[in-house]
């Protein structure tokens, strides 16, 4: 039957069940990975000059994971019953997984930013391995949440784990050249000439691997994006929900070119040395990932499965 | 007398015998106290064909207690469960009301209460069957359209009806195992096929909490 | 399941055997009945039964048995009476729904007179001692004029105490508004076979022909006859074949489906009788028998409608006519639905006469005669007084006492002087023709000095009053509610109080009574029942058998009776003949002859049809399975049905400009009503004479054709019915329901519009009965 002679006479309007607060969740858990990692990189490279950043991080990390559950909770229907996650846990649940990996990980964190600030590099090191798979898992289930709503073709790919992990470190690093350059311009008058141009050359280093990042991240949607077009119908219908529907403006413009393209050009481009073209860029790679967030889980639910 | 445990519950929608008269909607409406704003259970009509071989097909939706609930699977708090006789349940005491296993559900029958703040859904009206009687929609469908009843139960209606006619369920390919079975239902009804997008973005922000 | 039913079903007892044993006899479906497990329900949280009275759905005229089901003497549910011969443990949407029109928030709970002028709906609440003395000051000075009294309700037969109110005080004009509704098909079959009505057996026919009937949406016996229908189709493996001007719910079921040129289904008819009378397909016998015409007259009158002059008018090929007609005839037993009110009197004949030529009358499967209690008055029954040129119209000499568009025009043109107007259960301003002149009309004090109001919510036409007393609802009162049967066994019901009536509001037995006491002078007579029972049981004590197994205790306990020895007596004027002049099948009518009409069934075309211009078109309004016109304080049914978008053919729309969901106005043009009726548009109030809506393009509805759902688009009615958010704090507690704060519609869909805002009165010459669907408009974009 053509689609043309179809009529829908009737149908009902459904409940959208993850709403912001679920998006802004998934914003912030990726932030923290993101930063937690970088940490961690910076931590077991060791060398003098990553330490600031290794400290800025290591901190961050554990303040944004502690906002993000904040979000989950304020999203339940039910917030005082939180403690039934762990009561009568459901291993077959993702969400399961991610009420103790949200649990474990803020706690190690905070252990590991102790050691680090209290310079106890054997240890921290050791958290900090550690540590890793924990953030990525803790980022990761994130993507498996929408994954493994089948239905939803947005979601169900099996690329959405790593899309998710790919865009938090592009967020994380776009949270840390930011802070890391707040505290480089106004903190940081103490430090010796020496030191202040080493490490706005990290920054600038930073902001480089983030546009090497972003294009990873690019190549990731651009493939998702293949091959929701050319599966199924929903999936199709998911495709361009985003490329020529309503969240078209969004996904394109504010995620991929303000958040991605302008970002990447700033920081490669001819004001690759400009501090402030680099900050500008960071801010613009985080709004483009909330915009990702909100595409994902606001417009993965709007396709109707009735 | 077969033990609960035996049974197997299960629903047939005869569309050849349904005329789409919302008896069933207001029927839950009633039974279960569905607040406005959200459906247990509807009728989706669609028209197809041009005119004048324009026809009218109607797809009674409802949860369809899956044999293999994605659901079920991903409520991280067992509020969400199978019974023995396959009715899938929501343990109102216990659901946290995180929502995802209305995102899981390839269906779109489970709703948050408004007033409530827990997650409900059609539950074969486990409450009127566990008393004998058919749930509220049966009993009051005008054409006996829908009729419920054990499918271990070789001799119930619906097991008669299932092995007498060729039957569908709601995206097979979703391997839930559906036990909501249709006769006769249309393919384009029982497809997403034709849902034209717009249609929803009123419903999207309107939804929208924050 | 089925084994735990069948033992509930036997438990009931004696009564239940004997109702078994007659169910059996009955058809299958009574038998399926018997298995079906009903009557009973629990509460959702404690698995207890409820408790429960069994009573009759007034949603709209089936009057299906329901049970209503009770916890803390709130009303929670309300399911079938399985026990019901006519439905069942089946419900339609809006007789579930009835729990809401209960629970109405804006119910009116007190009685209410006027301060302010006329329609600017403010209120004084007063009480019910001087809500009565007002209106019987009232009353008073018409002692000598009675006729002034004029009395108006929806359905005057099953309002037969109304009628006895207004008898008692000496007046005739207790008005009924069938005009509105099945005039034409009582008036038609009155004057063919000598009973009102017909009752297809649908369930055992083999073949149906529905001429613009749509009973698996809107048949006065909705839920009963739907499902028998289906059970014809399904099981039965009857053949349906539909003719409509568009898509319904029937179509969906048909196997073949035509879309006929509005107002021409007569000459298919006629052509197809023609069809069958030349083929030598007719039952000679039959009609020689039991007709007042031989076969060959008949066949010399029907050879000028030949297929293709039918073809030319209708649209529906010549082919198709001859073959159609040829299976009908060839099948047997078949039969013809048509409950459309399209154009008038003479359509039935036309439709009637392919059951009697092919003798597809009163025999299982075919066209029956309504079996029906036909109850009178209690004792002491007020003597009609003579008939009023309101209550008999000199111009409709054939039509019943329930013309009451014409009594509107007698009002209107001053030639009949009202002192004191009572409409009760009668929402004229939204539901009649014309009803914004209506409006305009109420408003004139010196037309209509005093208008009282009964009815328990504020309609378009309560606003209007002076006096609002407030009546229970169905669901609180009591009555004797008799329906022609469905499977061909008369039976009695009883609607009684599932609740007891909320605060301040009286049954109307009660405010009729108090209303006799407190006028006197010698109606009060008529009015001397102790309770209500007592009136009840007058009203039933002849039914033979009935008293034998418990009369109205019976009734209270089972909800309905039908006597166990009766079985379906298909064949009945085999004893006795028809209840006609000539004790045969008129199928030439002298009654017709001597008034000027044709005696024999014709196609009268509607001129104005073949004259449509190209923009012109003909608009319909039809009735939905989930709505009423008095459903819509009904939260559950208006969050299904709020909106009535007007249908048009993508065709049309394109030649219009027109797209899905552009907003447009329809405007009825002054040719309307050309060859029925005269209407005098300069008369007409000019606001009323256009709608705004948006369109709504189907494939499903005949190019020359716009529909619109009625049903909705109140401008009164309470604010449920307007689609407005309630907040519930201000709420008496009785009505309480935080659902109301949720209502959606509005913002969402619109509340529609109420099509009939601009459907002039068109009334059919012979039966007095309103043409609904024959509104030329044009219909045309809104730039915005
Ligand atoms: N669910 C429900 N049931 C009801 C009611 C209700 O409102 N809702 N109302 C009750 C009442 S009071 C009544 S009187 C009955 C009315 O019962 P019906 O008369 O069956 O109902 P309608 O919808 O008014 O009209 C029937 C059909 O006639 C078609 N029609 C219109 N014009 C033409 C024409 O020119 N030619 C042909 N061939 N067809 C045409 C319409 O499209 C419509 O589908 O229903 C009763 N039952
Ligand atoms: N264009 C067009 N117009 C139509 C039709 C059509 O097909 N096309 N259909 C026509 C037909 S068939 C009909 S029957 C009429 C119906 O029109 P009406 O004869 O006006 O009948 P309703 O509006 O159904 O009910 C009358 C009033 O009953 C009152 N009421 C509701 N519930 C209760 C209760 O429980 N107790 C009491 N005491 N009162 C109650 C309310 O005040 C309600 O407004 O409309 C007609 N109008
Ligand atoms: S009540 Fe029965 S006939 Fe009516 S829509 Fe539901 S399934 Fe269909
Ligand atoms: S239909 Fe959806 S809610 Fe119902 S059991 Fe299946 S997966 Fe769960
Ligand atoms: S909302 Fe309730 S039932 Fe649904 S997944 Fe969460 S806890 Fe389980
Ligand atoms: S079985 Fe009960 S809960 Fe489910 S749709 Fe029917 S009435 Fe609603
Ligand atoms: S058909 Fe529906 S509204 Fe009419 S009497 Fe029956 S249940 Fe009530
Ligand atoms: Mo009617």
């Amino acid at each position: 039957m053509d689609n043309t002679d179809v009529n829908v006479v009737y149908s009902v309007q459904h409940q959208l069940p993850l709403v912001m607060y679920i998006a802004q969740y998934f914003f912030f858990t990726g932030l923290s990975a993101g930063s937690f990692v970088i940490s961690v990189v910076a931590t077991l490279l060791g060398r003098k000059e990553f330490k600031p950043i290794g400290r800025i991080t290591a901190v961050l990390a554990p303040i944004l994971l502690m906002i993000a559950p904040l979000n989950l909770i304020a999203d339940l229907g039910q917030p005082l019953r939180f403690w039934h996650l762990f009561l009568f846990y459901n291993w077959t649940s993702p969400i399961t997984y991610g009420s103790f990996l949200l649990t474990a990980y803020p706690i190690m964190g905070i252990v590991y930013a102790v050691m680090v600030f209290t310079n106890h590099q054997t240890p921290a090191k050791i958290l900090g391995i550690l540590g890793v798979p924990l953030a990525i898992s803790v980022h990761g289930y994130t993507g498996f949440i929408l994954a493994l709503a089948k239905a939803r073709a947005l979601w169900n790919t099996a690329a959405m784990p790593t899309i998710f992990l790919v865009s938090a470190m592009v967020s994380g690093i776009g949270l840390v050249v930011v802070v890391a350059a707040v505290r480089w311009k106004w903190f940081d008058k103490s430090a010796t000439e020496e030191q202040r141009a080493k490490d706005r050359k990290l920054i600038i280093q930073l902001a480089q691997f983030m546009a090497y990042t972003i294009m990873l991240d690019l190549f990731l949607i651009v493939s998702d994006i293949l091959v929701l077009l050319t599966a199924h119908s929903d999936a199709y219908q998911a495709g361009m929900l985003i490329l020529t529907g309503n969240f078209a403006p969004i996904f394109l413009g504010v995620e991929i070119f303000l958040g991605s393209i302008v970002p990447m050009v700033l920081v490669l481009g001819p004001t690759r040395k400009n501090l402030t073209a680099i900050v500008v860029a960071s801010i613009l790679v985080n709004i483009g990932v909330y915009a990702m967030r909100f595409v994902m889980v606001i417009g993965g639910q709007t396709i109707p499965l009735s | 007398m077969a033990t609960l445990a035996t049974k197997r519950y299960a629903m047939v929608i005869d569309m050849r015998r349904c005329i789409g008269c919302h008896a069933c909607t207001v029927a839950c409406k009633a039974e279960m106290a569905v607040p406005l704003e959200v459906n247990a259970t509807w009728v989706k009509i669609i028209e197809k064909g041009p005119y004048p071989s324009t026809r009218r097909f109607y797809l009674p939706r409802l949860c369809n207690n899956c044999t293999n609930p994605i659901c079920v699977r991903n409520c991280p708090t067992q509020a969400s469960y199978k019974r023995d006789d396959g009715i899938v349940v929501v343990d109102p005491h216990r659901c946290i009301c995180c929502k995802y296993c209305i995102a899981s559900c390839p269906y779109d029958v489970r709703y948050v209460n408004p007033f409530k703040n827990i997650v409900e859904k059609c539950y074969f009206c486990q409450h009127r069957v566990d008393a004998g009687l058919e749930p509220a929609c049966v009993e009051s469908c005008p054409t006996r359209a829908m009729v419920f009843g054990d499918r271990n139960d070789d001799k119930s209606e619906v097991s008669q009806l299932l092995a007498s006619n060729a039957t569908t369920v709601l995206k097979k390919e979703m391997e839930t195992e559906p036990n909501v079975f249709y006769i006769a239902g249309d393919e384009t009804a029982m497809s997403n096929d034709e849902k034209n997008i717009n249609y929803w973005t009123e419903g999207t922000f309107f939804q929208l909490r924050l | 399941m089925r084994s735990i039913s069948r033992r509930n079903f036997l438990k009931l007892g004696a009564a239940g055997t004997a109702l078994l044993a007659i169910e059996s006899q009955l058809h299958p479906l009574a038998q399926a009945m018997e298995m079906m497990d009903g009557g009973r329900s629990v509460n959702r949280v404690s698995g207890l039964p409820r408790s429960f009275l069994p009573s009759t759905c007034t949603q709209c005229p089936a009057g299906c048995g329901i049970i209503g089901y009770v916890e803390e003497s709130k009303l929670v549910k309300i399911g079938g009476n399985p026990k019901h011969i006519s439905n069942g443990s089946a419900l339609c949407a809006r007789g579930q729904a009835g729990i809401n029109a209960l629970y109405d928030p804006d119910r009116i709970l007190t009685p209410l007179k006027r301060v302010g002028a006329r329609g600017q709906n403010r209120w004084a609440k007063i009480k019910w001692e001087q809500a009565y003395d007002e209106v019987a000051k009232a009353m008073q000075p018409l002692k000598s004029k009675p006729g002034q009294l004029v009395y108006m309700t929806e359905d005057l037969e099953h309002d037969v105490l109304g009628r006895r109110l207004a008898y008692a005080f000496g007046s005739a004009n207790a008005l009924g508004a069938a005009s509105i509704f099945g005039a034409n098909k009582q008036v038609a079959t009155q004057l063919t076979w000598g009973a009102a009505g017909d009752m297809p057996d649908i369930a055992n026919t083999k073949y149906i022909l529905a001429f613009g009937a749509n009973p698996l949406e809107s048949h006065p016996q909705f839920v009963g006859f739907a499902r028998r229908l289906i059970d014809g189709v399904q099981v039965n493996q009857a053949k349906m074949v539909v003719f409509d001007v568009r898509l319904t719910n029937t179509s969906t079921r048909a196997n073949e489906v035509y879309y006929i040129n509005p107002g021409t289904y007569a000459i298919v008819a006629l052509a197809m009788a023609n069809v069958i009378m030349q083929e030598g397909l007719h039952n000679a016998a039959f009609i020689d028998q039991w007709t007042n015409i031989s076969s060959a007259d008949l066949a010399s009158h029907l050879a000028q409608f030949t297929p293709e002059k039918a073809a030319s008018a209708s649209g529906v090929s010549a082919a198709v006519i001859r073959r159609v007609a040829t299976e009908f005839a060839s099948t047997s037993p078949a039969t013809t639905l048509s409950d459309g009110m399209v154009n008038g009197t003479q359509n039935e004949r036309a439709v009637m006469l392919l059951n009697i030529i092919t003798g597809n009358i009163d025999n299982r499967g075919g066209l029956c005669l309504p079996r029906e209690y036909n109850l009178p008055d209690a004792d002491p029954a007020p003597p009609a007084p003579a008939p009023t040129p309101l209550s008999n119209p000199a111009d409709l000499p054939l039509a019943s006492q329930q013309s009451i568009d014409r009594s509107w025009q007698l009002i209107r043109d001053r030639n009949y002087q009202v002192g004191l107007l009572i409409t009760h259960s009668y929402n004229p301003v939204y539901s009649n023709p014309d009803g914004g002149s209506l409006a305009d009309l109420l408003k004139d004090d010196t037309i209509v000095p005093i208008h009282l109001a009964v009815t328990p919510f504020m309609t378009e036409t309560a606003a209007l009053a002076d006096i609002v007393l407030p009546e229970t609802t169905y669901l609180e009162g009591w009555d004797i509610e008799v329906r022609p049967s469905l499977e061909q066994v008369p039976f009695i019901a009883l609607r009684q109080p599932v609740v007891p009536p909320l605060s301040d509001s009286k049954s109307f037995f009660e405010i009729a009574t108090a209303l006799a006491n407190s006028v006197k002078g010698g109606m009060e007579q008529y009015f001397g029942f102790r309770s209500v029972e007592d009136y009840l049981k007058g009203r039933i004590q002849n039914v033979s058998g009935l008293a034998a197994a418990g009369g109205i205790d019976y009734l209270k306990q089972h909800g309905v009776w039908f006597n166990p020895r009766s079985k379906p007596d298909y064949g009945s004027f085999n004893n006795g003949g028809f209840n006609t002049p000539s004790g045969k099948i008129e199928v030439f009518s002298s009654r017709l002859k001597d008034k000027g009409f044709s005696p024999l069934p014709v196609y009268e075309a509607v001129p104005a049809f073949s004259l449509l211009s190209k923009d012109e078109l003909v608009l319909t309004i039809f009735d939905t399975a989930v709505q009423t016109d008095k459903t819509a304080n009904c939260m559950w049914l208006d969050e299904i049905l709020h909106d009535n978008p007007v249908w048009i053919n993508p065709v049309t729309a394109k030649q219009l400009g027109i797209k899905d969901g552009d907003k447009v106005r329809v405007v009825r043009t002054a040719r309307t009503g050309q060859g029925i009726t005269p209407v005098d548009d300069s008369q007409l109030n000019p606001r009323i004479r256009a709608l705004e809506s948006t369109a709504f393009l189907t494939e499903g509805i005949h190019p020359r054709v716009v529909a619109m759902a009625n049903g909705v688009g109140h401008s009164g009615y309470g604010r449920i019915a307007q689609g407005e958010k309630i907040n519930d704090d201000e709420v008496p507690r009785e009505l309480k329901n935080p659902n109301t704060e949720l209502i959606w519609w509005k913002e969402k869909g619109g509340i529609g519009t109420n099509p009939k805002s601009i459907v002039p009165v068109m009334t059919d010459p012979v039966g007095g009965g309103q043409a609904w669907d024959d509104i030329i408009v044009t219909v045309g974009k809104i730039k915005e």
